[in-house]
């Protein structure tokens, strides 16, 4: 499908948008919001993810100028897009709910005209509600490094947390996921918590 | 080891998946063999590291992409408040980079509108399209307020409805228009919003949303019970209608183009 393109590298299209190039701000945008989606609807769930990619891409836009270059744009991306889904999280959590809650935890499903095929849909479901009774710090580390590849450095960074939190979250929250997708055993000498 | 009771098979599992292993033996003042050992001699570590890899290939399974229309509409919103810096707004004509950002803007909504409406009419010679861009008179100028937003209104705005039946409709808009979550999923938004924007307010988010010579019309409304202000932009053969929040020209509430 045609879509705009610029091949310029990250670093240059940030410059470029910092000294007013809004067509470099637009192609940096444009090619990174998938991204930023992805990590939106797995930390807040299908329902508010396009709600909290917009305040993402709005927070990328308005402080586009603070970005300083030292780490890859993706990371300071990350940080941005993190924050925007816990804001978003957090809002959820002070609005009222219009709908019943779900007992599952899944808050959302693909229509019935997606093109999704059946067994996608069930690992859908099932993946959703897992991730939604992950505790919220849990989810985040989780899905910063499955979802955007950072290593534990760069996600102790992105939350502003020490590494050895970053593991012990990883951990327990991966052994959780496990448990709930599959028959992962409980183990009998951790019931979460971090370790620092 | 210094403290073997610090070892934790799933952290040291979950670190041997992430590549991290070394970094946690170091914590643990050992080398990555010693607690790779350890990892081995753990009953059920083989059937555990199983299911945590099936674990995190769940996680890092790609998702769907966003659909043209939904990423032309989010870029669009936050481009609406780019602000340039004062250097740069000052070595340029005023205006110029609102412009830019606006058309930039436009560009992607049309172009997903185009082919996400050429994708979803499916395969024919686009009549669908075609009617709807010739459908009627658009709007021009102030339009002033409307009352509550809904989607005849705004059909009416550029040029009515798409001619001819009523799936031909409904296939244009459903693929051409794109609500925000808050939005009813019916036609007729709020029927009984009686929130209205103030004049600088649809001011302000025309001057930001389009630029002097490319704003067919503005105006205001209320959208699903919160002021909004209305802009129709041209572009090309097309309209673009924007429907934003009166407090937020950057909160993009609903966008249709034909």
């Amino acid at each position: 499908m045609a879509r705009r393109s610029d091949s310029r590298p990250d670093a240059d299209l940030a410059r470029a948008a910092t000294a007013g190039d809004s067509e470099a701000m637009s192609a940096l945008l444009a090619r990174h919001i998938d991204r930023v989606h992805a990590i939106c609807r797995k930390i807040c769930g299908a329902h508010d993810a396009q709600d909290a990619t917009q305040e993402a891409l709005i927070s990328v836009v308005r402080s586009i100028d603070r970005f300083d270059h030292r780490s890859a744009f993706t990371t300071w991306l990350h940080r941005i897009a993190t924050n925007a889904a816990l804001d978003e999280l957090r809002r959820r959590k002070r609005r009222p709910e219009p709908r019943a809650p779900d007992p599952t935890g899944v808050r959302d499903v693909p229509s019935a005209g997606s093109a999704v095929q059946p067994e996608r849909v069930v690992d859908r479901i099932d993946l959703d509600a897992a991730l939604a009774r992950l505790p919220d710090d849990f989810r985040v580390a989780v899905v910063l490094r499955d979802v955007t590849d950072l290593d534990y450095a760069e996600i102790a960074e992105a939350l502003s947390i020490p590494i050895g939190t970053v593991r012990s979250r990883i951990a327990r929250g991966r052994a959780a996921l496990a448990r709930d997708l599959g028959n992962f055993p409980r183990p009998v000498d951790v019931q979460g918590g971090d370790h620092d | 080891m210094t403290d073997p009771e610090a070892f934790d098979i799933e952290i040291a599992l979950s670190a041997d998946l992430d590549g991290e292993l070394a970094d946690y033996a170091a914590e643990l003042g050992t080398d990555e063999p010693t607690v790779r050992a350890r990892i081995e001699r753990s009953p059920g570590a083989s059937e555990r590291r199983a299911q945590l890899v099936t674990a995190r290939q769940a996680v890092a399974a790609p998702e769907e992409p966003l659909d043209e229309v939904t990423r032309a509409r989010l870029v669009a919103g936050a481009l609406a408040s780019f602000t340039p810096p004062l250097a740069a707004r000052d070595s340029r004509p005023p205006g110029s980079l609102l412009r830019a950002a606006a058309a930039a803007a436009i560009a992607l909504v049309v172009l997903g509108g185009a082919i996400t409406l050429i994708t979803q009419v499916g395969g024919n010679d686009g009549s669908a399209a075609k009617s709807a861009a010739t459908g009627g008179r658009v709007r021009s100028g102030n339009i002033g307020d409307i009352g509550a937003i809904n989607q005849q209104k705004l059909d009416r705005l550029i040029g009515g409805p798409p001619a001819g039946a009523a799936s031909s409709t409904t296939e244009a808009d459903s693929s051409s228009a794109q609500r925000s979550e808050a939005a009813p999923s019916v036609n007729g938004f709020d029927a009984n919003a009686t929130a209205r924007a103030r004049p600088e307010q649809v001011t302000a988010c025309a001057q930001a949303i389009g630029a002097q010579g490319t704003v067919r019309f503005n105006g205001s409304g209320a959208y699903n019970g919160e002021p909004a202000v209305i802009v129709g932009i041209a572009a090309g053969d097309r309209t673009v209608v924007f429907v934003v929040a009166a407090a937020d020209c950057a909160r993009v509430l609903y966008s249709v183009s034909r």
